[in-house]
């Protein structure tokens, strides 16, 4: 088929009924004087069919299988789950919150100095609230210090979404300027959850969602 | 009912509408998954991740591209991650264009039942597309499998019309050099000379 691979692509096209009627017209010219290229049409169509007949079932029982595990998300979310702290970490995770919001205050005094490296309590974290008896606090010191500052409890979070999707990539370096590393947390507010959400939903992306604490307003985003 | 109908009502959290949506796509479903991950344990689990993640997005998805669309977009997302989870667990490292992604002897398929029913073409393709290369068994499996249209595949795969007519030629292509270099389509040549 020397020289004939320029009609490869108007014989792929003509399989899917997808050429103009010109180039139709052409094609056709050409395979009434080129045996090659009929032949190329001819195992194509053969191939076509093939790859047509290769549809399997499913496995027996994979609907049931498939609906067994949504009806079991579909559970409120166990208590079990829940990691509990120490009381005692429990009030030094509270002490430390009032310290950083004092110094917060402070640094924010009428009079105090502009200086870029102090610690601000930030607004973006707010929702990190009470969270079943443990208090957590997220601090953002201009960006140097990570929003994922959190103790490892899932049950502190209303929900924990875990991927290594792309377009969690994307949407975390859009939406929240961070760059994504594999085995990083990142917090995330409501409606930023929900825009993930979203974005991984329009992109079709692989995930898994753990419920967590109902009582909790704040999201984690795992990077796989 | 129609998708869209079992769609909505699943949306408002209608489990039994969902299970009719899963029941009516298992088999396509499972077959595209079969055909890029080639082990049959795996299909399975990606098919089932493509169902989950679908029940888990029912609530934001628009339906513009269609029920269908939707879930072969998510089946290809989970088959491919699967593929490349396992290659990576198995050390492999062919994830690039090139056709090089070689069969995995612990695959049975294509198995007895499959080179009973459909000769030995359909069971030499089904080896051949194991050989392509993951963009090239991605668009032919949509387009020949599927019956998919170049619109459908483009919005499945997020690529262009014209990159997705190429495509499905180049690995038509390619998929027909290999079946040539196996024996596999000699019969339809009208003579060895007139191929080269």
């Amino acid at each position: 088929m020397s020289g004939c691979e320029s009609y490869e692509t108007l014989i792929s096209a003509l399989l899917d009924g997808a050429l103009e009627e010109s180039e139709r017209r052409e094609l056709e010219d050409h395979l009434a004087s080129c045996p090659a290229c009929r032949a190329y049409l001819e195992d194509l169509k053969a191939i076509q069919t093939a790859i047509g007949g290769l549809d399997v079932p499913a496995p027996a029982g994979f609907t049931g299988k498939v609906m067994d595990k949504i009806r079991a998300e579909s559970q409120p979310a166990k208590k079990a789950k829940t990691i509990r702290f120490p009381r005692w970490q429990r009030w030094a995770a509270a002490a430390a919150c009032c310290a950083l919001v004092l110094a917060g205050l402070w640094t924010l005094r009428p009079g105090a100095s502009s200086d870029p490296a102090q610690v601000n309590v930030s607004n973006s974290a707010a929702p990190y609230g009470v969270g079943d008896g443990l208090n957590i606090c997220s601090v953002d010191g201009g960006g140097a210090i990570p929003r994922d500052a959190v103790p490892d409890a899932a049950a502190q979070y209303a929900a924990v979404l875990t991927t290594d999707s792309e377009a969690a990539q994307s949407w975390l370096e859009a939406q929240l300027g961070l760059p994504w590393t594999a085995g990083e947390r990142y917090t995330l507010t409501a409606e930023e959850y929900a825009s993930l959400r979203q974005a991984l939903t329009e992109a079709g992306a692989v995930y898994t969602e753990e419920l967590g604490a109902q009582a909790s307003e704040a999201y984690l985003l795992v990077a796989e | 009912m129609t998708d869209e109908d079992l769609v909505r009502l699943a949306a408002a959290g209608d489990s039994d509408a969902f299970a009719q949506l899963v029941e009516r796509y298992e088999d396509k479903v499972y077959s595209l998954a079969l055909r890029v991950c080639a082990h049959p344990e795996d299909a399975a689990d990606a098919a089932q991740e493509a169902f989950l993640s679908a029940w888990r997005g029912l609530p934001s998805f628009r339906g513009e591209a269609g029920f269908s669309t939707w879930i072969y977009r998510l089946t290809m997302n989970a088959a491919v991650d699967c593929l490349r989870r396992n290659q990576k667990q198995r050390g492999q490292i062919s994830l690039d264009n090139s056709e090089s992604c070689l069969p995995d002897p612990a695959d049975p398929s294509p198995g007895p039942q499959e080179r009973a029913e459909g000769g030995e073409l359909r069971a030499a393709v089904a080896e051949a597309l194991r050989q392509l290369s993951e963009d090239h068994r991605q668009v032919l499996i949509l387009r020949e499998l599927r019956q998919l249209s170049y619109e459908e595949i483009a919005a499945i795969l997020e690529l262009d019309l014209g990159t997705v007519k190429s495509r499905i030629s180049r690995a038509r292509a390619a998929l027909r050099k290999i079946l040539l270099k196996t024996g596999n389509l000699s019969g339809y040549l009208p003579s060895k000379g007139a191929e080269k």
